[in-house]
């Protein structure tokens, strides 16, 4: 787990897949232009700081927290989002 | 201004969870009814209220985030504000803004005024930011937008009738401004926020954070969620069960004073028999559809439900199915038919559509008296209890193996995106709970309700007549005798020589495969109206009783029952798993049916539901019977 995630760092391919429940980053960029147009809406857009809040048992869902809310997003979703996390 | 008697239409537009629907029942009170827009199953709601001479009417269109729409059904809702020519396009469009959730808020806003559409901003606002936005400046807000702002709060009644006051005097022309991209939109949004002194923060999120440490917890918020689910499952199975007693119990005196009262006639007897049965079978419902609305929406209300869909999510999606689909599941095992109306808290429509094929595999209550019966007439008295468990467990792993299969063979237009807000927790605003229940409990009869009815009416004919040599006939012959007992057989002749009787004696070639005579055939056919009918029918048929399901009675008497041929009991061990098998599969339930056509929008899916469904129950059927003979 650390190391994949040392690993995506150096590659500069960090996503808001790969944070720690806790973890702020940026948002850099969406690799997918159909979810990034969704997740305009909510207020997700490259520059603003986002923060994982938790993430739920069973492989499920990512709940971020973003903007003026929090979203959960499922790891598919999530791992479309670049970022440049804060403090490792 | 609008004068004299016409009616303004305004249309009420904003995210989900920004207060929309409180602010939406303030303005109309109980003056409302829902519907759909034409043709979709997007649930649009609509009423009225009148300030001097002016009526307004209102409709309450979908939350959403955006004015791109997502699916088909959005699509139609989205385009009654956007095109002009649409029949439901509103003169003026109330855009609700969450004051605890403003970038969100006026991103849509942003679109709406885009559009060019008469607009005015509501600012609602939950009371415990009230403080907080009071700072926020309206002026500015207005100035840069060039739209009114009213100020509301909606849970607590506050500035409805200044916002009612503006709504009938306002003009309903409006220039049209516009920003090049969504990143121009966001920059102004920035603006606005800054101006304005309200930069969005929340300081209510703290204790909604410490809350959730518990309930989404991967062991403390399992357990609180299963004793909700507990919960609800008591109050749809066991505490509807007095209400339902009490409406079967006044529908049955009315029923027996309408006989005693009218004349002995053909009109007479559709009516008491066929249309009055009828409606006691929709208003049979209305407890369990109510207790489970009664938990559904306060779980919407207090926010909870997005928690549900958080935790639960992980491992339905495996099947194809979402973190809310628990609820309508759980709900099936009392019943589908209010189940399959909470499927409506499913935003995905693919996901939606599959938890509504797949809820009426859950062994519903419908389904135990004939389990029971089935059980005590085949199965030893050690195992009775397992084999119970068993048709339980089936219906799961059926429901969830269905779903997995639905899932890779139903294709959908819409993009499978899951991006969902976990709201802040709120204290349920009990007014909107009871106006929820009201909505459900109406929409349910006035909808799948008429087709209930009409579907029980035929059975009833098909049950009550045949031809009139053979009926003649047999009245001819019981004619002298007058005890109870030929009664009951005159009874069991009737029902054997009826329309749908000769139908079940018509069909017995291809049930026979599966272990069935004609008398299973009929009770098949008629069991079609609800599940424990059959034990209503084995009943009539076997002379016991004439409507009463005492199911011990008809168990001795289908024990005792010998098959001419091979001089061993008639109903073994092989014939009771096939028809076991057979019910825990068949859609032998036209409400569901009913509810299905209504929630879908389209015979479509009932009728695969129907196919599927009894088609797997055939083929189930007639394997387990072959095998078990083998044994």
């Amino acid at each position: 787990m650390y190391f994949r995630h040392l690993f995506r760092i150096i590659l500069d391919k960090v996503t808001a897949k790969d944070l720690i429940p806790g973890q702020q980053a940026i948002v850099a960029s969406f690799s997918d232009e159909r979810l990034a147009g969704h997740f305009a809406e909510r207020g997700l857009v490259a520059g603003e700081r986002l923060c994982v809040e938790r993430i739920a048992p069973m492989g499920g869902p990512i709940a971020i927290r973003v903007s003026d809310h929090v979203l959960c997003l499922r790891k598919g979703e999530a791992s479309t989002i670049l970022v440049q996390p804060e403090g490792i | 201004m609008k004068e004299g008697k016409e009616t303004l239409k305004v249309a009420l537009v904003g995210n989900p969870n920004s207060g929309k629907t409180s602010l939406f029942n303030r303005l109309t009170g109980l003056h409302q009814k829902v519907g759909n827009f034409p043709g979709i199953t997007v649930e649009k709601k609509s009423g009225q209220f009148s300030l001097g001479e002016c009526k307004v009417s209102i409709v309450d269109f979908p939350g959403t985030y955006s004015l791109q729409p997502r699916s088909m059904d959005e699509e139609v809702a989205v385009s009654a504000i956007v095109d002009s020519e649409n029949p439901n396009h509103p003169e003026l469009v109330l855009i609700v803004v969450d004051a605890s959730h403003l970038k969100t808020s006026l991103y849509l806003a942003l679109q709406v005024l885009e559009k060019g559409i008469p607009a005015i901003l509501v600012l609602n606002m939950a009371d415990q930011l009230s403080r907080l936005t009071s700072l926020l400046d309206l002026s500015i807000l207005s100035e840069i937008l060039d739209v009114p702002v009213v100020k509301t709060n909606a849970r607590e009644g506050k500035g409805i009738s200044e916002l009612k006051k503006l709504i009938v005097s306002h003009s309903l022309n409006r220039p049209v401004i516009e920003w090049d991209s969504n990143a121009e939109k966001h920059r102004v949004i920035k603006e606005i926020l800054e101006k304005a002194n309200g930069d969005g923060a929340v300081s209510a999120h703290e204790m909604t954070k410490k809350i959730d440490d518990v309930l989404t917890h991967r062991i403390f918020g399992m357990v609180f969620f299963l004793v909700l689910l507990g919960l609800m499952f008591q109050g749809i199975y066991f505490w509807s069960a007095y209400p339902m007693a009490l409406i079967e119990g006044l529908f049955s005196s009315g029923a027996s004073f309408f006989t005693d009262v009218l004349p002995d006639s053909f009109l007479s007897r559709l009516f008491v028999e066929g249309i009055w049965a009828g409606l006691s079978g929709v208003t049979i419902f209305v407890p369990q559809i109510a207790f489970l609305f009664l938990f559904v929406t306060l779980l919407e209300e207090t926010g909870y439900m997005a928690r549900v869909s958080f935790i639960a999510d992980g491992w339905l999606r495996k099947f194809g199915l979402q973190g809310r689909s628990i609820v309508p599941l759980i709900g099936g095992v009392a019943c589908a038919v209010p189940a399959i109306l909470a499927a409506r808290t499913i935003s995905n429509q693919k996901e939606r559509l599959l938890t509504i094929m797949v809820t009426p595999f859950m062994a519903c209550s419908a389904r135990l008296p004939v389990y029971a019966l089935l059980i005590a007439l085949v199965i030893p008295v050690g195992f009775q209890g397992l084999a119970l468990l068993f048709m339980y467990l089936l219906g799961i792993i059926t429901a969830l193996g269905a779903a997995f299969v639905l899932n890779k063979t139903i294709k959908s237009e819409e993009e499978g995106h899951f991006i969902m807000e976990l709201p802040d927790y709120k204290i349920p605003k009990l007014s909107n709970v009871l106006l929820e229940i009201t909505r459900k409990v109406t929409q349910f009869v006035t909808s799948a309700g008429k087709i209930i009815v009409f579907v029980s009416i035929l059975l009833w004919l098909g049950a009550s007549y045949g031809p009139p040599d053979r009926f003649e006939a047999i009245e001819a012959k019981y004619a002298q005798a007058g005890t109870e007992l030929t009664e009951q057989q005159k009874n069991a002749e009737l029902l054997e020589n009826s329309y749908i009787g000769i139908l079940g004696k018509s069909i017995t070639p291809v049930i026979a495969p599966l272990g069935y005579d004609w008398k299973i055939g009929i009770a098949l056919i008629t069991s079609f109206a609800a599940r424990e009918v059959f034990v209503g029918t084995m009943a009539t048929i076997y002379s016991v009783g004439s409507s009463d399901e005492d199911v011990s009675s008809v168990r001795e008497k289908m024990q005792a029952q010998i098959n001419p041929q091979t001089g061993k009991p008639l109903y073994d061990l092989p014939f009771g798993l096939s028809l076991l098998v057979f019910y825990a599969f068949a859609m032998q339930c036209m409400s569901t049916l009913a509810v299905v056509k209504t929630e879908t929008g389209t015979w479509k899916w009932p009728m695969i539901q129907l196919v599927m469904m009894t088609g797997l129950a055939y083929i189930s059927s007639l394997a387990v019977y072959n095998l078990a003979a083998l044994l």
